[in-house]
C-alpha cells in the first residue's frame, strides 16, 4: 500500500479513536452519565447516538476520501509517475 | 440459559405463531433455491469466487455478527441492566474500523495468494503451516461453541413461542437441518443469498415492527424513559463494576470482531476491496437503529405488570402482550433469522479451513470439495446434537472463549501492519496473552483488584511480546515481497501491474509449492 494510503488509514484511526473515547474514557463518562434529559431523552443516550453518528460518518469520510486516493494513484499510473511506497 | 419449564400460555394463538415461523422457512427455502448455483470449486464454495457485490457482503457480515442471543440476552440484560445492554451498539460499531483497514491488505492477498480462509492468511504472513493448522483447530474451538450456542438459542425461542408446543429439541433439529442443507450444497454463495434474506427481515422489516412495538407498549420514547427515570432510574447509569465492563467489553468487541472466523472470510468475497468497504456505508447505521429498538421494548419491562422473571424471554413477552400472536411470531421469526445467518456463516468459516488443514491429512486423495462439504455436514451434526443436549457449562465456555479471541487481534490485525512482526513473536504472544486469559477465567482473585481489566493486560502482553520479538528476531525474508506484492490491485481490484502474467505466477507458485515470488 502507498504512502498516502497508509497516512489517510493513520489519520482516520486516529480520529475515530479520539471519538470513540468520548464513550469509554472514564473522566469523560462522568460528563455524560448523569439523570439530566435533553427533549424528553436521557443526556446518556443523546451522548450515545450522536457519537455513534459521528462514527459512522467518519468511516463513509474514510471510504470516500480512499476513492480519491486511489483515483489520483491511477492516475499518475496512466502519466507514467513514480507512486510513494 | 434455561431449557424452558414454565414456558406455557405464552400466546392463546399457537396455531398463528407456528404459521408465521413455517411461513418464513418456505419463503425462505424458495429464495434460496431460486438463486442457489451449483459449487463448481473450492473458490466457489469457499469465497464465492470473490466476486460478490456490496450488499451480501454487508448482511452476511452483520447476520454473522448479530446472534439470535440479542433478543434473548441482550433483550433480558437490557431490563436487568438498562443503559449497559447498549454496549452492543458501540462495539458493533467501532468494529467496523478495523474492517475499514483489513478489507484491502485481506481481499488483495486473498486474490493474489488463492486465500480461502483466515488461517491460511496468516499461513501466508507467516510462512509457517504449523501456526496455520494451529489457527485452524484454534478458531474451531472458538467459534464451535458459539454455534452450538445459537442451536440451543433457536430451540429456546422456538419452545417459548409456541408454548412448548414444538419442544426445544425439535426447534433445534428442523432449524438444524433447514439451515444445514443449504450451508453444506451451496457453499457461501447460498449461506449469503439466505443472509441477505434473513437480513432483510430481521434488520429493515425487524426495525419497523420494533418501532412499532415501542409505540404500542410506551406511547413511544420518551415516555418510557420518564417512567424509567421514576421508578428505575439506575437503569441509567453505570456504576463500579458495570463502568469497568462497559469500557473493557467495548475495547475488546472493537479489536476482536473482525478476527471471528466468520467475520473475517467475508473481506475475500467482496469483487474489490472497495466493494467490502461499502458495507460501511450502511452497516454502521443498523448498528445504531437495530440494536437500540431491539433493546428499548425491554429496558422498561420490568415496571409493566407481568413480565417475566427469567428476563430472556421478555422481548417475546412484550411482542405479544402489546402486539398479539402475528407480532409475537414476527419478533420469533427474525430470532431464528439473526441465529440462522450466524450459524450458516460461522459453519461455512469453520469448517473449509478445518477440512483443508487438518481433516486432508488423512484423506489426501480425497476430493478436497468433497471433503468440506463432508466436513461442514459433520459439524452441523456435532453442533445440532449438542445443542440438544443443552450442555450447562456451555454459557461459561462461549464467554470464555471470548477472551481467546481478542488475543487474535496481535498477529492478524497488528501483524498485517508491523512488518517485523515473525512467526516466534505470534506464537509467543499468543501463548501469553492466553495464559494471561485462562488464569483470569479460573483464578480471577491472582489480578486483585484489577477484574475485568485483567483481559486487556493479556492483550497488552500478547502485543509487547509480539513486538519485542520483532526487534529480537527481525523482520522475516518473505515479508518485503509480500507486501511488494500488494501493488498488484488496486482499491476497485483492477490489476495494476505491467506483466500481466505475474500474478497469475505467483497465485501458482503459492498454491503448488509455498513459494513467495
Amino acid at each position: 500500500m502507498s504512502k498516502a494510503i497508509l497516512k489517510l488509514y493513520t489519520i482516520i484511526t486516529v480520529v475515530f479513536f479520539l471519538i470513540l473515547l468520548l464513550l469509554i474514557l472514564p473522566p469523560v463518562m462522568d460528563l455524560w452519565l448523569v439523570t439530566a434529559t435533553i427533549g424528553g431523552w436521557p443526556v446518556c443516550e443523546v451522548f450515545l447516538i450522536v457519537t455513534l453518528f459521528i462514527l459512522s460518518a467518519i468511516l463513509i469520510v474514510g471510504v470516500l476520501l480512499e476513492d480519491k486516493v486511489n483515483r489520483e494513484e491511477n492516475e499518475k499510473r496512466e502519466r507514467g509517475e513514480r507512486i510513494d511506497y | 440459559m434455561k431449557k424452558g419449564k414454565g414456558v406455557s400460555g405464552l400466546t392463546t394463538n399457537v396455531p398463528i405463531v407456528i404459521g408465521v415461523i413455517a411461513a418464513f422457512f418456505i419463503i425462505n427455502a424458495i429464495l434460496i433455491r431460486i438463486f442457489h448455483s451449483p459449487q463448481k470449486d473450492m473458490d466457489t464454495y469457499t469465497v464465492g469466487n470473490r466476486k460478490m457485490p456490496w450488499f451480501m457482503i454487508a448482511f452476511g457480515y452483520m447476520g454473522g455478527w448479530y446472534v439470535g442471543s440479542v433478543y434473548t440476552g441482550f433483550a433480558g440484560n437490557s431490563a436487568d441492566i438498562g443503559f449497559f445492554a447498549q454496549y452492543l451498539a458501540v462495539y458493533s460499531l467501532s468494529s467496523l474500523i478495523v474492517l475499514y483497514l483489513m478489507a484491502r491488505p485481506v481481499w488483495v492477498w486473498g486474490k493474489v495468494y488463492g486465500l480461502e480462509s483466515g488461517p491460511e492468511y496468516v499461513g501466508l504472513r507467516y510462512n509457517s503451516v504449523g501456526f496455520q493448522k494451529f489457527w485452524a483447530i484454534f478458531m474451531i474451538l472458538v467459534d464451535g461453541c458459539w454455534l452450538i450456542m445459537e442451536f440451543v438459542t433457536l430451540g429456546y425461542v422456538v419452545q417459548v413461542a409456541t408454548n412448548g408446543w414444538i419442544s426445544f429439541e425439535l426447534g433445534i433439529v428442523i432449524s438444524g437441518v433447514f439451515c444445514g442443507f443449504y450451508t453444506v450444497f451451496g457453499g457461501v454463495k447460498d449461506s449469503a443469498v439466505a443472509s441477505v434474506i434473513q437480513g432483510i427481515i430481521f434488520i429493515i422489516i425487524g426495525s419497523v415492527v420494533f418501532l412499532i412495538l415501542q409505540f404500542k407498549t410506551y406511547g413511544g420514547f420518551t415516555p418510557l424513559f420518564d417512567m424509567v427515570a421514576a421508578h428505575k432510574p439506575a437503569l441509567l447509569e453505570l456504576e463500579g463494576g458495570t463502568k469497568t465492563l462497559w469500557i473493557t467489553s467495548i475495547i475488546t468487541g472493537t479489536l476482536g470482531a473482525i478476527c471471528w472466523p466468520n467475520s473475517f472470510l467475508r473481506l475475500f468475497m467482496g469483487s474489490s476491496p472497495r466493494e467490502d468497504k461499502k458495507s460501511l456505508f450502511f452497516s454502521p447505521i443498523c448498528a445504531i437503529v437495530v440494536v437500540l429498538l431491539i433493546l428499548m421494548p425491554t429496558m422498561g419491562g420490568r415496571l409493566l405488570t407481568g413480565f417475566p422473571e427469567d428476563a430472556q424471554y421478555g422481548l417475546f413477552w412484550i411482542a405479544n402482550e402489546y402486539g398479539g400472536p402475528i407480532i409475537l411470531g414476527a419478533v420469533a421469526v427474525f430470532t431464528i433469522c439473526a441465529a440462522l445467518t450466524t450459524i450458516s456463516t460461522v459453519a461455512n468459516a469453520i469448517s473449509v479451513p478445518f477440512a483443508k488443514d487438518i481433516v486432508r491429512v488423512f484423506f489426501k486423495k480425497t476430493d478436497v470439495l468433497k471433503l468440506a462439504k463432508l466436513t461442514t455436514a459433520i459439524v452441523t451434526v456435532v453442533a445440532i446434537l449438542l445443542g440438544t443436549r443443552n450442555v450447562p457449562q456451555l454459557n461459561f465456555f462461549a464467554i470464555m472463549l471470548y477472551n481467546f479471541i481478542v488475543q487474535a487481534f496481535v498477529p492478524q490485525i497488528i501483524g498485517t501492519f508491523f512488518k517485523r512482526g515473525n512467526k516466534i513473536g505470534a506464537i509467543a504472544g499468543m501463548a501469553v496473552g492466553c495464559i494471561v486469559a485462562v488464569i483470569y477465567q479460573f483464578w480471577p482473585t491472582v489480578f486483585g483488584d484489577l477484574g475485568a481489566w485483567a483481559v486487556l493486560l493479556g492483550l497488552l502482553a500478547n502485543t509487547i511480546v509480539f513486538i519485542v520479538c520483532g526487534f529480537v528476531f527481525g523482520k522475516p525474508d518473505h515479508v518485503d515481497k509480500l507486501y511488494e506484492n500488494l501493488r498488484l490491485y488496486d482499491n476497485n481490484g483492477k490489476y495494476c501491474d505491467a506483466d500481466e502474467s505475474r500474478g497469475e505466477k505467483i497465485r501458482q507458485d503459492w498454491l503448488e509449492k509455498r513459494i513467495y515470488s
